[in-house]
């Protein structure tokens, strides 16, 4: 079973309103609106004479001891409401009573661990499904204690940095991502205060990284350097990035691995050094400039970035960065922009040559059937095949879109408008269409024509070994041209029954396999999964929206 | 240009030591600056003669002195305080302090002796908006990991803080299915005031100065949290369009109207709202409108999860309802809550002539429009939210926004126009700015009447020639209000006197009548609407009568430094 994602996004918009209330009265702005989630129009669920339950015991999946007090709950399944809640009692055992034959996804939390559904992997979880001959009474729901990680930034002489950005990243396994081979990934970010503390709470175990972005307090930095006025100003400073156990050099940070439920201490000290000046090119174009922009990047992330620099570009076509910290950038300047990696560790003249030229893609969305695609329609591209650029988004409307200064490289395009996707099922660039959602960029800008289906079908069907269904097994649903492979491969976990649903399908031939055990596997490789395919049951998917494609064959679990 | 070098020292504006590490620096034209040393000296040199705007920084302090802008009440970072120094040659010392911000911390212990992580805590400062004494929120912060929150940057005041309330657990899921009210068990943490106080009328009142470390420990006791169901009830003339999408929003308001930190939602697929409420006296109160339609294919189709467009919804539909009840030991589920389309309030404007000839002030362009604002009043924490009214220009009478609910509300109102000034405004004969705007259940009032005269008065207000001289150092200001010593919704914002920028300065578009000027040597926000205050003030304030349609001067006493 899938999470319902539109549910989670609106409790996390609820969250943020609860959150907002403060800012929304200060700012004299409209009162929170209450999210209109609740897409589906499911009828309450059937007051049926049937009684069945749902009963086990929670434990921490840290140290198998029972969970007390922990909250569980029976969601319904369409519509993602709470049916039935309990607590666990001083033995974390709980039981849910008197419910209707169905699906129910279950839902386990407790101040301090990490909320979490049953057996859950990613986005994905096991439903449990009651009804005769189905054992829903001796569940064991594992849920993991939050891990702490926590310090203090400090400057020179020991004082605390206070407004310290501190941004968290993590080693993912590579099954996670979708793109790239890049696996340090950002995964929170936070400010220190004004004693210089920070704290990541609810981490998950893992291995991490922390890197600090600041500047003195005292810093001041001339806009534009004259001659005789504080020519080496002891002001003149700034931080490097510096990683946890402060350094600046990214190689060496030291990996912070935090074990579930434990609370660990990461103290950074940061030191000032003599802040660098960059003078960018920052061409004329007619009326305007091009200003250029620098930005920090951290694992290969952009943490933060400056546009413009000072200066008067329209006489000298020259901007001047100040204060800026030694260490890693991506500059994009120019016109046509060009996007290159600097390493930063004296002042002067940044080379307007440098770097590979960005170009410019436009292009439309099309139906199958050729009709441009209404409305706004959020549009993103993401780096594939190991390059470190960052993604990036823009709305198309009535069906046009265009990303400016795009580095060459493989991309693969996504679209969604209102948090639905709209999968992208050929991409069609000079004449050639090619199936699924990748195209390449090269040294000029290209205008490509993305294919996005809007008939989604959902596959539905059993996990089965011996007759008997199935749990908690890894479903995927693997489409026959391996060049689609990316851009219509879609995953579900099978429920307490061994049923699945596999959801988004567009037309198409694919294979549906099941694999126990098989979370840790690097999905998004098709090599790597090959090897299942044989044991997959084929289906073929017909152009008719909205359709329920139901497999008549059980698929077996390898 | 030549070029001259500046000294001084900067000092703790609580102790007088003198400060190390803090951070003096020039704006303009040559940015510059310097840190103290550990006498707390400081020395620029460069620094071109003529005015120059100084700022003087440090962690932990705050400058208050700044004419631009009321003493913030939280500090991130530096503040945008400035000096104004009038650099010469052989210019005697600079003397900066900063002022200690203060601090409010504590540990927050859960009766159930869970870590009490991630618990939201608000903090209200008592502070002055348009001349009335308010309890503002602040700032939020969470719980740490062992219980403990922090509100560091505090200037001196008085402040209070609660906790929002907090469930137990948080379930992945707002809204509980229909016949699902009695088997769903959850448990919370009631908001509470520190030190233990259900609401602001009992919190104990926090007061910190000169760098002060408060200390505000709060413990939560665990209680039922019952599930309160109410069903929206259209008025007919929707029925027809009774599954449109509605913009629901829900406020939880205590026994005395007073709106809570409790959070409500609304279940589209039932037209009813949801919230959680532990044992007390409540009210749910309901504003709806129609959702603007989304997008649709050209083939006639629509993204899926997106509502059909209903052509007959007006986007100013506004609706709304409340109901009473209590909560009591278990589930709440039969409330009904009847929705209503919202009043708007039409304002008679009328105008008094004096036969004195009209002089447009800006002759040919359209006057901006008269704004009537109201901020809410009564006591609860969302006191001084402020929101727009109605607008429009003094011919004929002005409609008030129908999106209002009801509560009772202070009247704010400004007049562009120079050649027009306020006469009165009452509701129901009775004073505004005396008495609060209270709008009922729909939000209608008793009538409303703004009346306007064109006869208004000039005020020439001017510096003593011996605070009128500019020397070289430091520049000294003033703060000036002039306070009529009459009934009026009109605010008062204050004016700042500098040698700079000559001394002197005409207020217009004031009602004819009598005034009190109050002139301050640093930057004040006066609780003129409150008699107490302004009582304890009288011997300080110059009183000057303005004649219809004439101009005054003043020559204001200044107090000493």
């Amino acid at each position: 079973m899938i999470r319902l994602g539109l549910k989670l996004s609106a409790r996390i918009l609820g969250q943020r309103c609860a959150d907002m209330a403060l800012a929304v009265m200060l700012a004299f702005s409209p009162r929170c609106i209450a999210q209109n989630a609740a897409s589906s129009q499911t009828a309450p669920a059937v007051t049926s004479p049937a009684s069945y339950r749902i009963a086990g015991q929670v434990v921490n999946a840290s140290t198998g001891e029972a969970v007390r007090r922990a909250t569980v709950a029976a969601l319904g399944a369409d519509n993602g409401q709470i049916v039935q809640s309990t607590q666990t009692d001083a033995e974390g055992h709980f039981a849910l009573e008197h419910l209707a034959p169905g699906k129910y996804p279950l839902t386990a939390s407790r101040r301090g661990f990490r909320t979490s559904f049953y057996d859950e992997h990613d986005e994905y979880n096991s439903a449990i499904v009651t009804g005769p001959d189905q054992d829903t009474s001796h569940l064991v729901f594992r849920i993991m204690p939050g891990a702490v990680l926590h310090g203090v930034v400090t400057g020179d002489g020991g004082d605390p940095v206070e407004n310290a950005s501190v941004v968290l990243f993590r080693r993912e396994h590579a099954s996670v991502h979708a793109q790239g081979t890049e696996d340090i990934r950002q995964s929170d970010g936070t400010m220190t205060d004004d004693t210089g503390a920070y704290e990541f709470i609810n981490l998950q175990a893992g291995e991490y990284f922390v890197a600090v972005i600041a500047s003195p307090w005292y810093a001041m930095h001339a806009p534009v350097r004259r001659a005789g006025v504080n020519e080496d100003s002891p002001l003149d400073v700034a931080y490097p990035v510096t990683f946890f156990d402060s350094t600046t050099d990214e190689a060496a940070a030291t990996p912070i691995e935090l074990e579930a439920g434990i609370r660990q201490q990461a103290d950074i000290s940061l030191h000032a050094v003599p802040a660098l000046r960059l003078q960018v090119a920052a061409p004329r174009k007619g009326s305007a400039v091009v200003q250029p922009e620098l930005r920090t990047m951290v694992f290969g992330a952009q943490v933060s970035a400056e546009g413009g620099g000072v200066g008067d570009p329209m006489r000298t076509g020259v901007v001047e960065f100040s204060g800026v910290a030694p260490g890693r950038y991506e500059l994009v300047q120019g016109d046509p922009p060009r996007v290159s990696e600097l390493d930063a560790g004296s002042s002067g003249v940044v080379d307007p040559n440098g770097g590979a030229p960005a170009v410019t893609v436009t292009g439309m969305l099309r139906s199958p059937a050729g009709v441009a695609v209404p409305g706004d329609v959020n549009v993103e591209l993401n780096p594939t095949g190991g390059h470190n650029q960052t993604s990036m988004q823009v709305n198309a409307r009535k069906g046009e879109f265009r990303f400016d200064a795009v580095p060459g490289g493989t991309w693969s395009i996504s679209a969604s408008t209102q948090g639905n996707a709209l999968p992208v099922v050929a991409v069609s660039a000079a004449g050639t269409v090619m199936p699924g959602n990748q195209f390449a960029v090269k040294d000029r800008s290209i205008s490509i024509v993305a294919t996005v289906s809007s008939s989604l079908a959902r596959v539905q069907g059993f996990a089965r070994t011996d007759g008997k269904g199935v749990a908690g097994a890894m479903i995927m649903l693997v489409p026959r041209q391996p060049s689609a492979y990316r851009a219509l491969v879609r995953r579900d976990q099978s429920d307490s029954d061994g049923s699945f649903s596999l959801r988004d399908v567009p037309a198409g031939q694919y294979t549906v396999i099941a694999i126990l055990d098989g979370w840790n596997l690097d999905w998004n490789d098709r090599e790597t999964m090959a090897r299942y395919l044989s044991h997959g049951v084929a289906v073929t998917v017909s152009d008719q929206p909205g359709g329920v494609v139901r497999l008549s064959e059980s698929v077996p679990v390898q | 240009m030549p070029r001259v070098t500046v000294q001084g020292v900067v000092k703790n504006a609580a102790t007088g030591e003198p400060l190390p590490r803090a951070l003096v620096r020039i704006e303009g034209d040559a940015v510059t600056g310097a840190l103290t040393d550990g006498e707390g000296r400081f020395e620029i040199s460069g620094v071109p003669l003529g005015p120059q705007a100084f700022q003087v920084m440090k962690p932990g302090f705050i400058d208050t002195a700044s004419p631009f802008m009321a003493p913030p009440t939280v500090i991130n970072g530096s503040s945008n305080s400035e000096h104004n120094v009038y650099v010469a040659s052989g210019m005697t010392d600079l003397s900066f302090s900063l002022a200690p911000t203060n601090a409010i911390s504590g540990q927050v212990e859960l009766s159930t002796g869970d870590h009490a992580q991630g618990i939201a805590v608000m903090l209200l400062r008592r502070s002055v908006q348009d001349g009335r004494a308010i309890w503002q929120p602040v700032t939020n912060a969470r719980t740490n990991s062992d219980g403990a929150y922090r509100f560091a940057g505090l200037t001196d005041g008085t402040y209070a803080v609660f906790t929002e309330p907090a469930m137990d657990s948080e379930i992945p899921a707002f809204l509980v299915e229909g016949g699902g009210e009695q088997a769903t068990i959850r448990a919370g943490y009631p908001s509470i005031f520190y030190p233990d106080a259900a609401d602001l009328s009992g919190a104990s009142r926090i007061t910190v100065a000169a760098g002060q470390q408060a200390q505000a420990n709060l413990l939560l006791t665990e209680e039922p949290f019952h599930l309160v169901r109410a069903a929206l009830v259209l008025p007919h003339s929707r029925n027809d369009s009774a599954d449109a999408p509605l913009n629901v929003n829900v406020s939880v308001l205590d026994g005395q109207g007073h709106q809570l930190s409790y959070g409500g939602q609304y279940d589209q697929s039932t037209h009813s709202v949801q919230a959680f409420l532990p044992d007390g006296a409540y009210a749910l109160r309901v504003t709806a409108m129609a959702t603007p339609p989304g997008p649709v294919f050209t083939d006639g189709s629509r993204p899926v999860g997106i509502a059909a467009p209903r052509p007959n919804d007006r986007p100013d539909d506004s609706l709304i309802g409340q109901v009473d009840f209590p909560v009591a030991g278990q589930a709440v589920t039969h409330l009904r809550i009847p929705l209503t389309g919202q009043r708007s309030n039409s304002i008679q404007v009328s105008v008094i002539r004096s036969g004195i000839p009209p002089q447009p002030d800006n002759p040919g362009a359209q006057p901006a429009p008269i704004a009537v604002m109201i901020s809410q009043a009564g006591g609860s924490i969302n006191d001084g939210m402020v929101t727009s009214f109605a607008e429009g220009y003094s011919t004929g009478p002005m409609e008030t926004n129908a999106t209002t609910g009801p509560g009772s509300y202070w009247v704010h109102t400004t007049i562009p126009q120079k050649t027009l000034c306020e006469a009165s405004f009452t509701a129901g004969g009775a004073s505004l700015a005396r008495e609060p705007l209270v709008l009922g259940a729909s939000g209608s009032s008793v009538p409303l009447a703004l009346t306007l005269r064109d006869d208004c008065a000039s005020l020439k207000i001017s510096l003593p020639e011996s605070a009128d001289v500019q020397d070289a150092g430091e520049e000294r200001y003033y703060t000036l209000y002039v306070i009529p010593d009459f009934d009026s919704t009109t605010d008062i914002t204050p004016v700042v006197l500098r040698p700079s920028s000559g001394g002197s300065l005409t207020v217009d578009g004031l009602t004819p009548g009598s005034y009190h000027v109050y002139t301050f040597a640093s930057p004040v926000q006066l609780e003129y609407r409150n008699p107490e205050a302004m009582a304890a003030l009288s011997q300080h304030g110059q009183t000057v009568v303005l004649d219809p349609g004439g101009t005054s001067s003043l020559v204001v006493e200044v107090p000493g430094h």
